[in-house]
């Protein structure tokens, strides 16, 4: 038979629930969040190491600045401890995908391999293929079979989703891409999810475009040109998979291999060096074979011309002889002709003179010929007119004869007639007399001329003759004359034929030999070049230095990286945060189990008397503490180690692909807190318990005195106590009467408050990187990024499109490059380096101020403002100095770097910037700014702006262009995430301030039962009654909200800075709102809690509780 | 019409299958301005007749009249005012709010009547003007049983209620307050009814009423009374 003492303590039990449960209750929430929480981040490593184990990614990667040959796989295959070898290829491009420009890491992919592992389950991608690592998983579509063929990221935010079948063309790369793909279209065949890329929203850094990479792909390996070496080679460590991804004994095996690689990077380094070496050395040996058998040609050639040039010198030195001496020849013969000449002329004058005196004899005989012929003419003439006349006249006579006689002398005319007859009669006699006597002498005179005449002719006609002769003479003369004129002329024609020719012949020579010489010395020089260069290659080669081989673990996997960073920024808020729930859960264990001792005082004092010992009545409190925090750990770290774990790694889904989420139970972190909520309430008990255990049994039996009335603090303030109500006065008493009771409402209450706002909180400083980094620091909405020595031809179709004020309200250049910020003491951070072309106009791009205050920063002269996270990161104050280096498509710092002095610290939430003037700039680098990149305030018609990105695209020399609405969808997604945080903060928030209120209300209520039963028996309404003892309820959770609200901006930025990501950071103010909000919603938790006591309180029955001890 | 007039109350319990009858079938009258003694063994139920007549408990059924109102027929708000106004109650423990003072505690009740009586006042005469600003626990059990009836008097009730009043109290300290409560009666004309198992006390009452078994066994109207310090027990 169960003993009495047991029965009654499980009678307890079930006659108290409500306490029973208040403990089990807080010690869950206490417990659960503990266990849940430090549980998240083995539960998120666990999920890395399943999904890193599943997808075999590599636990060392390898690069040369030279690449790797074949020979070096091999070489790293022998390596001890060296699991699985693959090489492969990488390159990044600029894209164009979904009409979207994008930045894409293109990595090489074994086809086979891949068509062979088996990715059903989404987690693990399994295949025999040791040296198959990185294994994507695919999501949807299928593998690519062509060359022009690919997959890519099914988790990667795109403006437009891609679909299987979509194409993607290559614009530009970080190398050129003739030498490096086969293709530059590629068709996308399925979705794959990458472990090398946990983390779907940054991919890492690239040289190319903003400079963050937004895709990758996998192509066949066979897309990559042949002869060229593996950029990279992946190393898996053989029995690393059975460690645990972030455990020590991974990290020692991977250290461990990774030293032996690093110590036989020298050889092979050595041996490449080598090949490369001996390659170039053959090329250049070869050449040179080339060079001096052309040499060789070109000296024959040279040769024979110079030949040919001294066989025409000779020629035209003869001719030179021969010419000289012609002159003087033609001297003579002008001379002999010049003589001739004068003789025919003198010649030609007396023949002239001949000439002209027969002329004129002639002429003068002719004249006298002519007189006489003229006479005889004349005679002859008269002769004939007279003839003439006669002929007229007699028939005349005659017909006048005839008429007269035909007529009478009578007649009229008869006269005349007869007169005229007689007239003619006379005249013809005369004219008949003359001609007989002249036409003798007309005869005689006429042969007289004849005669004359003809001696004349023959006089004349002999000096003809004599003058022909001599004129024959001489033309035969002239004619000579002129053959030896002829000759004299074509002789000199000769000549200065001979001249000129030997001058042309002599200006080819000049020319041919000038050319020669030129030729000549052109060839030297060429042949000078020639050997130079070949020199400088010889050199060259001979200066090759050795690669560099870079040995990297997982620690420099972006993804990995900050996965595992943002698992142990949960654990840093998991160390901390649940702790206030434990101080709630002690006191309010504490003050519970003293109001059961309390309660039970005659009981404990009645086992004393009968003989049970202390240890076994407080064993009955213990064990009841015990059980009930026991069941309430035990459901709280059940619940909440699925629950919360499954919420924070959900919230995370968003930014890693991580797909699995497994929350298995870790034995200790359940051990360690079911052993805190345990322990602390078994601490509580005992607390309560012993200083009633040590009583008198008697003592126990009487009703406690109820403690004194004394007058309180607040008394002493006359004025201001007379003033106050009767009621108040009752209620001041009571909350400082009962201090345990009010400190623990007051730390329960705050708690409250706390958690809301902090939670609360943590949504406006998501909120805030919206508002504030899009809405107030940034001004600019657009950024374009040029290519680094744009031609001026496309700097003009540029302008001509920013210009457009329909598309772009305004634009300003800067140089853009992202560089590594380095404080001494701390760790390296990656920057952007922003140098605008005009400092000033940029201020109306880019709000510059300080976060407190908002006091504005200037940029100029010395000017070097670096954005807030930079400066705690580094540990930056106004004055410090930081260091900029530059940084290779890795990461790694190439020089020393040039440092400046902070001036300014400014207000910025998304990623790290340090600006600075371009004078500065100059002065620090030595070099000038390239003011490649354009930032733009364009419009936000989605039309205008597809318009202006098509045109900008399509100028070569334009690299991206890039709105700032796709950074602010991943953000808003980001914060979605975060909100299911919130709930869980708010529900945690609500749980606990229900509990505290619940459990001290109650023991409050049942404290002080005779008091209220009393007031109900003076005749206190109902309400009355409530608000007697609520009101010290809604003053003491007053005066918590007012604490928590103060400890809670302790808290939430605690969560803030400690939570918060890689180059970004979140708002650091909490919005009045929150405040109001935190506040209005736990006084709403306590009214809530008001109301349901009012039950309790009506039910406490005047009798019952009045009943005197009887 | 009697100033107090029960007519066959009852009160029954059940617990379980077993019903107790407290009170069962109680029938009797008080006039106005009486000082009434009701005795009887313990468990006979003349707590519950007081806790009936004073509005803190409901019968099962009967009629309980006071100064004409049927109290029974009250529902819990009317019971309520009832309290408030027409009673006064004075308990076995004093039940004075512990963080009170007596001039408070006594303005407690004053407070919410309509016509009450000085606090300070009443505090005076019940012998405790001088002690207005101590608390309960700087009082002695008799002080508190003062105050208590001074309480219950500042209410100026047309009945007071005394549920044991000295048993918590030594002889010397009981006697004055049956003496106080006496002059209540006599001298301030005020209806009293007060609980005892204590057989003395019925000598200084104007009516006795015998309770037993819940019934009232016996009601005797006492013609001379006897003043309070005379009694011995």
């Amino acid at each position: 038979m169960r003993s009495a003492f047991s029965k009654d303590f499980w009678r307890s039990i079930s006659h108290s629930w409500g306490r029973f449960l208040a403990i089990a209750a807080i010690v869950a929430l206490g417990a659960g969040f503990y266990a849940g929480l430090r549980m998240t981040a083995p539960d998120m490593e666990l999920a890395a190491d399943a999904y890193y184990d599943g997808t075999d990614l590599y636990d060392i990667r390898v690069l040369s600045t030279m690449g790797l040959t074949d020979d070096d796989i091999a070489a790293l295959e022998k390596i001890e401890g060296v699991g699985g070898v693959m090489g492969a290829y990488q390159v990044d491009a600029m894209s164009l995908m979904g009409g979207e420009q994008v930045t894409v890491r293109i990595h090489s992919l074994d086809i086979d391999a891949a068509r062979v592992s088996d990715t059903s389950d989404g987690l693990n991608a399994v295949s025999d293929d040791s040296d198959y690592l990185n294994r994507p998983l695919l999501v949807e579509g299928t593998w690519p079979t062509e060359p022009d063929e690919c997959v890519v990221s099914a988790d990667a935010v795109m403006a437009t989703p891609l679909k299987v079948g979509d194409t993607i063309e290559l614009s530009e790369g970080s190398q050129d891409f003739d030498d490096t793909l086969v293709s530059k279209t590629y068709t996308i065949t399925g979705f794959v999810r990458a472990s090398y890329y946990m983390s779907s929203g940054s991919l890492g850094t690239t040289s190319l475009g903003s400079g963050a990479l937004a895709q990758y792909m996998y192509v066949p390996t066979s897309s990559f040109k042949a002869d060229q070496p593996y950029t990279e080679a992946y190393v898996a460590v053989a029995g690393a998979k059975d460690e645990f991804a972030s455990g020590e004994g991974y990290a020692e095996r991977v250290a461990a291999v990774l030293t032996r690689i690093e110590d036989a990077a020298p050889s092979l380094e050595a041996r490449r060096l080598d090949e490369v070496k001996r390659e170039a050395q053959d090329e250049l040996d070869k050449n040179r074979e080339e060079y001096e058998r052309e040499r060789a040609d070109a000296q024959t050639q040279l040769d024979e011309a110079k030949q040919k040039l001294d066989d025409a010198k000779q020629e035209l030195d003869a001719a030179k002889e021969t010419l000289d001496a012609t002159p003087s020849q033609l001297d003579g013969a002008a001379a002999t002709i010049e003589s001739s000449e004068q003789r025919i002329s003198s010649g030609q004058a007396e023949y002239d003179a001949g000439v002209a005196e027969l002329a004129n004899q002639r002429t003068e005989a002719q004249g006298r010929f002519d007189a006489a012929q003229a006479e005889i003419d004349e005679q002859q003439a008269q002769l004939d007119t007279a003839q003439a006349t006669l002929s007229r006249l007699e028939p005349q006579l005659e017909a006048a004869k005839q008429q007269l006689a035909g007529m009478q002398p009578t007649d009229p005319g008869y006269g005349e007639l007869a007169a005229q007859v007689a007239a003619l009669e006379e005249n013809v006699e005369k004219i008949k007399t003359a001609l007989a006597g002249g036409i003798p002498a007309l005869e005689q005179a006429r042969s007289e001329l004849a005669a004359a005449k003809d001696t004349a002719e023959k006089q004349f006609a002999a000096a003809q003759a004599r003058l022909d002769q001599a004129a024959a003479e001489l033309s035969d003369g002239r004619a000579q004359l002129e053959q030896g004129r002829a000759q004299l002329a074509s002789g000199q024609q000769d000549y200065e034929n001979g001249k000129q020719s030997y001058e042309e012949g002599l200006g080819e020579y000049e020319d041919g030999l000038a050319e020669y010489q030129s030729q000549k010395a052109e060839a030297e020089e060429k042949f000078a070049d020639a050997e130079k260069e070949i020199d400088d290659a010889q050199a060259e080669i001979d200066d090759i230095e050795a690669p560099e081989i870079y040995v990297m673990d997982r620690t420099k996997n972006v993804g990995a990286e900050s996965f595992k960073s943002d698992a142990q920024r949960v654990d840093q808020i998991a160390q901390v945060f649940p702790f206030i729930f434990f101080l709630v859960a002690a006191l309010v264990a504490l003050t519970t189990m003293t109001r059961m001792v309390e309660d039970e005082r005659v009981l404990i004092g009645t086992f004393k008397a009968l003989g049970y010992s202390r240890a076994r009545i407080s064993m009955k409190y213990l064990a009841y503490a015990g059980i009930a925090s026991g069941t309430g750990a035990l459901v709280g770290i059940l619940a909440l180690s699925q629950l919360l774990p499954a919420v924070i790694m959900n919230a995370y889904g968003i930014i890693y692909t991580v797909p699995v989420a497994p929350t298995p139970i870790d034995p200790v972190f359940a051990a360690i807190s079911a052993g805190l909520g345990i322990g602390v309430t078994l601490a509580a008990t005992a607390a309560a318990a012993v200083a009633t255990l040590r009583e008198q049994p008697a003592t126990l039996m009487l009703p406690r005195a109820p403690k004194a009335g004394k007058r309180i603090l607040l008394e002493r303030i006359g004025p201001l106590w007379r003033r106050m109500s009767f009621s108040w006065k009752v209620t001041f008493r009571n909350i400082f009467r009962y201090k345990k009771r009010f400190f623990m409402t007051l730390i329960g209450i705050a708690g409250c408050t706390a958690l809301l706002l902090t939670g609360l909180g943590l949504s406006d400083a998501i909120n805030d990187i919206i508002t504030k980094q899009f809405g107030q620091i940034y001004q600019y909405n657009t950024t374009i990024g040029l290519s680094d020595d744009p031609t001026d031809d496309d700097m003009g179709k540029v302008r001509s499109a920013i210009d457009d004020k329909n598309a772009i309200e305004a634009y300003t250049y800067a140089d853009t490059t992202s560089m590594t910020a380095s404080a001494p003491g701390e760790k390296d951070q990656s920057v952007h380096v922003i140098v605008p072309e005009d400092p000033e106009a940029f201020q109306s791009f880019v709000t510059m101020r300080e976060r407190v205050g908002h006091v504005p920063l200037e940029l100029s002269g010395e000017a070097v403002l670096v954005s807030e996270k930079i400066a705690t990161e580094l540990g930056l104050q106004v004055g410090d100095p930081i260091t900029l280096s530059k940084q290779d498509a890795i990461g790694n710092t190439t020089d020393e770097g040039y440092t400046v002095t902070v001036t300014g610290i400014m207000e910025n939430y998304v990623s790290q910037y340090v600006f600075m003037t371009p004078e500065l700039y100059e002065r620090v680098s030595g070099e000038a700014p390239e003011f490649t990149t354009i930032f733009a305030k364009a419009s936000s018609d989605p039309a205008v702006r597809s318009g202006l990105s098509d045109e900008l695209l399509s100028i070569e020399s334009v690299r991206t262009v890039g709105y700032n609405d796709e950074t602010i969808d991943s953000y808003e997604k980001m914060l979605g995430s975060v909100n299911s945080i919130v709930v869980v903060l708010v529900v945690a928030a609500a749980a606990l301030a229900f509990v505290v209120l619940y459990n001290l209300t109650n023991i409050n209520i049942t404290e002080r039962q005779r008091e209220i039963a009393t007031l109900k028996v003076l005749g206190f309404t109902t309400r009355e009654v409530d608000a007697y003892i609520f009101r010290e309820i809604m003053l003491l959770t007053v005066i918590g909200c007012l604490a928590g609200l103060v400890f809670g901006v302790f808290m939430e930025n605690f969560v803030v800075v400690t939570a918060e990501v890689d180059q970004v950071m979140f708002g650091r103010e909490i919005h009045a709102m929150s405040f109001v909000i935190a506040f209005l919603l736990t006084i709403a938790f306590a009214v809530l809690v008001a109301l349901a006591m009012r039950r309790k309180l009506a039910k406490i029955d005047m009798v019952e509780s009045l009943k005197s001890i009887e | 019409m009697a100033f107090v007039e029960f007519r066959d109350v009852r009160k029954t319990y059940r617990m379980g299958e077993v019903e107790v009858a407290a009170v069962d079938g109680m029938t009797f009258d008080i006039e106005e301005g009486e000082l009434v003694v009701v005795v009887g063994p313990s468990g006979a139920g003349k707590t519950t007749l007081l806790n009936m007549l004073g509005g803190m408990d409901s019968c099962t059924s009967g009629t309980i009249v006071l100064d004409g109102r049927e109290v029974n027929s009250f529902d819990a708000r009317e019971l309520t005012y009832y309290r408030r106004y027409d009673i006064g109650f004075v308990f076995q423990f004093y039940n004075l709010v512990q963080n009170l003072t007596a001039l408070e505690n006594v303005e407690l009740a004053s407070q919410i009547c309509k016509d009450p009586l000085d606090a300070a006042d009443v505090l005076g005469q019940v012998g405790l003007g001088h002690r207005l600003d101590n608390f309960p626990a700087q009082l002695s059990g008799g002080e508190q049983q003062r105050v208590a009836i001074a309480r219950a008097l500042a209410k100026n009730p047309k009945l007071l209620l005394c549920d044991e009043p000295t048993g918590a109290l030594d002889y010397q300290t009981g006697k004055a307050i049956l003496k106080l409560l006496q002059d209540t009666s006599r001298v301030m004309g005020r209806t009293v009814v007060l609980i005892t198992h204590n057989q003395a006390f019925t000598a200084i009452a104007d009516r006795v009423i015998h309770v037993r078994e819940g019934r009232a066994a016996g009601v005797e109207v006492n013609e001379r009374p006897v003043s309070a310090e005379t009694i011995e027990w």
